[in-house]
Parts: structure tokens; C-alpha cells; sequence
């Protein structure tokens, strides 16, 4: 009855390009057994937050969350942060001689619930993504979006947020790296495709600023000269289903080489935003967490 | 920093082409030394001074007319990915070409076109150092994969500069550092060059 079957196909077809891979689909993860089992928990909540129907929304690219420890300290550390109530989590990971996942540790430090959702298996643990929230989170669900050629599996996972006699539908995606704006739309598509109108969608996108040959040659002199940065045309793209991008302007998120990228993004539809803006004080992982504030309807 | 790259490489691409126009008007007569010590031999001195060893060594006296056009195909360089390159020489020292390219990513098409001054500081008969430079422009076109989107078409013009080194003889290989630069900033590149001199 378990299925982890949905996922494990995907990992299978790992050779497949973007166009062959198999029709993408939501599975709820309490239908998915180990090595891919979800994990969720909540210890004591910690008061904090904005009021009533307000909520702080962050996406941060923890980088593998290697030390939930540092990493809690520097989200407590910033006032903005700490007052966050919803965090989408991207690179996560799990490795079972470390005792708790490291989503657990980092959840019960910040006074949040969680769930951590595995992508794929590495070495003897898992990579994936977690949603840390202050209130109740449910109808989790996985997707195994289309693979990149030669590339590793990436997910998405959906889940309603509960605040009060309200619910946000919200979808956490990290998207392949070395691929180019047509490919990342087909990636991300079958995500956001069918969402509700209320819906918000954040992650690690990974707009970068380069044409890719065969995910391996990026074309830097043709950057130079005319605009490749993915990153306006996915939130054009985005824009096309009624999503705003309210982070949109808010600049480089991730720096590495010396090359500033805007690879993190939040798309909101149905939701008003009032601050939008990146947190590039904090340390802890090569990407800078993006957040926003919203009012739900 | 990257208005200053952009003037400097502004300057140099003035440069060549100052030298360019001066060699142009020049051009259509024979150099009277080279004709004049292939003509009179024997009854010429050997070169004997440092200055006309020197002479000999960066303006090498033909036997014949050298190729004046060449073709080839470029790995990288100009054209991004690849092109296809043709340069016309002028006199000893310049020469003017272009690459041209056109290629897709997947589903998306990359198209430019890069004329050229090229300088050749130094050169024998089959080995050169050459230096060229001149504007770049390019098409970016996307069409889009999927139906709620539209796609996008992106233009953009930009300058280059190159360097390195050229070997002749009937078949031509070049192999050059390079440096794009455009409204998104400079950026370092290479590229190599196989063809043909006709």
C-alpha cells in the first residue's frame, strides 16, 4: 500500500531529458515509505509573529542545513527572521548517524513545527525540502518534477498552511541548477500549473544569468552583450498564470565567483504583500533567505 | 570599474581602426625595399645592421603573393559557442573579418555577427601575434515552450577584444584570449580558429 514507488521511478529515469520524463504528478507523503519517508514534528511553539491574518513568509536555501545549531542562531539573530512565521526550506538534508534530521533541529530551536520531505537518497541519508511554520501545516504532497538530462532529481512539495479559520495553499520548489529558461519552465510548470487562485509558491529556483550548453558551457561572453538572466523571464512566465513577484526587486540572492544572481524567488497570487525584501547579514549557507509579508484574504 | 574596461577597450578598437584607415590608403603600393632587395639581389648588402634583422623578423619579404582571404571555422570565441569566421587582408599588418553564428539551446537560437580590425604586431611567414577587435551583435530568441507564455526575443550589441597566436601555411590554425564586453559588463572568453588560406 506504501508507495515510494511514484519517486523511485523518477530516480530510475534519471537519463531521461526534460521532454521524455514522466508525467508529473502530487503524491501525498504519508503514502511514501523509507528511504523517502516524510518526517514531521512539533515541539513547543514559540509566541512570536505578526498578528491576526499577517504573516512573514521566507524561502532560504539552507545549503544542506549542516549545522541546524549556527544556522538557528542566525535567523534568531536577525529581527526580521526571527519575527517569520512560515519558512520554505530548499537543500535540506538527513543523515541518520547525526540522530534527529537536521530539519528537527533546526524547527525545534526556532520554536516552529516542521516537515521534511526527502527528494532523493544520498550517500546512507536524503536530500530534500522542509516547511517550518508556527501554525499547523497539512495535505502535504511531493511531486518529482521533470528531470533534467544527466541532472539529479528535484521535487516540489505543496501543503496548507492553517492560521486561525484561514488556510494558504503553499508550494516549496528547488529547481536544476545548469538549465536553460525553456527547460526551467518545463520543470517548474507542472507545479503551479493547476494551483487555487489563493496560492503562494517560493524556493530555489536558480534563475541564473546564463545560456547553458548542454548544462555544462555557460556562454559568458554572450551574457555580456545581451540579456540572459532567466530570472525576469521566469517571473514573466509566472506572471502569465496571475502570479506577482514581489521579491522581484530585491536583487542578488546567492553570490558565488564574484557573480551576483537572483535565484531565489516567492510568487504570490490572490494574497496582498506588503515588504518584500533579502537578508544578505545572515551567514550559514551560500544563499541569502528572501522574505515577505502578506495578508491573507 | 566596468565603465573604465569599456572605455579602455573602447580606445584600443579606436586605435585599430585609426591604424586600419592609415594602412587602407597606403595599401594599394608595394613596399619599394622588399621588391626593390628581391629584384637587386645580388647586388645588394646583406642586412648587417640590429634594425634590418628586425625588419627581417616582423615584416617577412614574400617570394610570391601571399593568400589575402581565409576562412575558418571558430570554436567558442566570437560567435559563443561557435562560427564561421572570414578575414581579408589589407596590407602586412591588418587584416578585417568577421565571424558569424547561429545555433540552438535547447529550443532557444543564438545569433551574431562580429566584424573585425585585426592588428599583427609581429609575424613571419607562418607564425603571427595578432589583435583584433570590433563590435558584437547579437539576437537572443525564446520561444516559448508552453502556451500561457509568449517567449521573448532579446537583441544586444557589445565589442570585443582579442589576442594570440596565428600559424599559415595553406591551413590556418589560431588559438586566442579574448575579453566581451557589453551592457552586462566584461567578461573573459577564448576561442580557436581552423581554416584555410585562399
Amino acid at each position: 500500500m506504501r508507495r515510494a514507488r511514484p519517486l523511485a521511478l523518477a530516480l530510475a529515469l534519471g537519463g531521461c531529458g526534460l521532454e521524455l520524463g514522466p508525467e508529473a504528478s502530487w503524491v501525498p507523503v504519508d503514502t511514501i515509505e523509507a528511504p523517502l519517508a516524510p518526517e514531521h514534528g512539533e515541539g513547543p511553539l514559540r509566541p512570536f509573529g505578526l498578528p491576526g491574518k499577517h504573516l512573514r513568509v521566507v524561502t532560504y536555501n539552507v545549503e544542506t542545513g549542516e549545522d541546524p545549531a549556527g544556522l538557528a542562531d542566525a535567523i534568531l539573530a536577525n529581527p526580521n527572521l526571527a519575527n517569520a512565521g512560515l519558512f520554505l526550506i530548499q537543500e535540506q538534508e538527513h543523515y541518520p548517524a547525526e540522530g534527529g534530521t537536521r530539519t528537527s533541529q533546526l524547527a525545534t530551536r526556532l520554536g516552529l513545527g516542521w516537515t521534511y520531505v526527502p527528494g532523493r537518497v544520498k550517500h546512507d541519508g536524503t536530500h530534500g525540502l522542509a516547511i517550518l511554520s508556527r501554525h499547523p501545516i497539512e495535505n502535504v504532497s511531493v511531486m518529482a518534477l521533470p528531470l533534467a538530462e544527466g541532472a539529479q532529481q528535484r521535487i516540489a512539495i505543496e501543503a496548507d498552511v492553517v492560521i486561525g479559520d484561514a488556510r494558504l495553499h503553499v508550494v516549496n520548489v528547488h529547481l536544476e541548477t545548469r538549465i536553460n529558461i525553456r527547460d526551467r519552465i518545463l520543470q517548474l510548470r507542472p507545479a503551479v500549473i493547476d494551483q487555487p487562485p489563493v496560492v503562494l509558491v517560493a524556493g530555489d529556483v536558480n534563475t541564473n544569468p546564463y545560456l547553458w550548453e548542454e548544462g555544462r558551457v555557460p556562454l559568458v561572453p554572450t551574457a555580456q552583450i545581451v540579456d540572459t538572466d532567466q530570472a525576469p523571464l521566469l517571473d514573466d512566465y509566472m506572471a502569465g498564470l496571475g502570479f506577482d513577484a514581489p521579491a522581484a526587486d530585491v536583487g542578488p540572492t546567492e553570490e558565488m565567483l564574484g557573480i551576483a544572481s537572483r535565484l531565489d524567488a516567492i510568487y504570490t497570487r490572490g494574497l496582498d504583500v506588503s515588504v518584500a525584501t533579502v537578508e544578505r547579514g545572515v551567514a550559514g549557507s551560500d544563499h541569502w533567505p528572501v522574505w515577505i509579508d502578506l495578508t491573507l484574504p | 570599474m566596468r565603465r573604465n574596461r569599456t572605455r579602455a577597450l573602447g580606445v584600443v578598437v579606436a586605435t585599430l581602426a585609426s591604424a586600419t584607415a592609415g594602412a587602407v590608403a597606403a595599401s594599394p603600393a608595394p613596399r619599394p625595399t622588399v621588391t626593390a632587395a628581391a629584384t637587386n639581389a645580388n647586388e645588394s648588402a646583406p642586412p648587417s645592421s640590429a634594425t634590418d634583422a628586425v625588419s627581417a623578423l616582423s615584416v617577412p619579404s614574400p617570394s610570391r603573393a601571399e593568400p589575402r582571404h581565409v576562412v575558418y571555422l571558430e570554436a567558442f570565441g566570437k560567435g559563443g559557442l561557435w562560427g564561421l569566421g572570414y578575414a581579408f587582408t589589407l596590407d602586412r599588418r591588418l587584416a578585417v573579418g568577421a565571424v558569424a553564428s547561429s545555433h540552438p539551446l535547447d529550443g532557444q537560437r543564438v545569433t551574431s555577427l562580429a566584424p573585425y580590425v585585426a592588428l599583427y604586431p609581429l609575424a613571419t611567414r607562418r607564425h603571427r601575434w595578432f589583435i583584433d577587435a570590433g563590435p558584437q551583435l547579437v539576437r537572443l530568441s525564446t520561444p516559448s515552450p508552453v502556451p500561457e507564455w509568449s517567449g521573448t526575443v532579446e537583441h544586444g550589441i557589445g565589442g570585443q577584444l582579442s589576442t594570440g597566436y596565428e600559424y599559415r601555411r595553406g591551413v590556418l590554425l589560431r588559438a586566442f584570449a579574448m575579453v566581451g564586453a557589453g551592457k552586462g559588463g566584461v567578461a573573459p572568453w577564448f576561442g580557436v580558429d581552423v581554416g584555410w588560406t585562399l
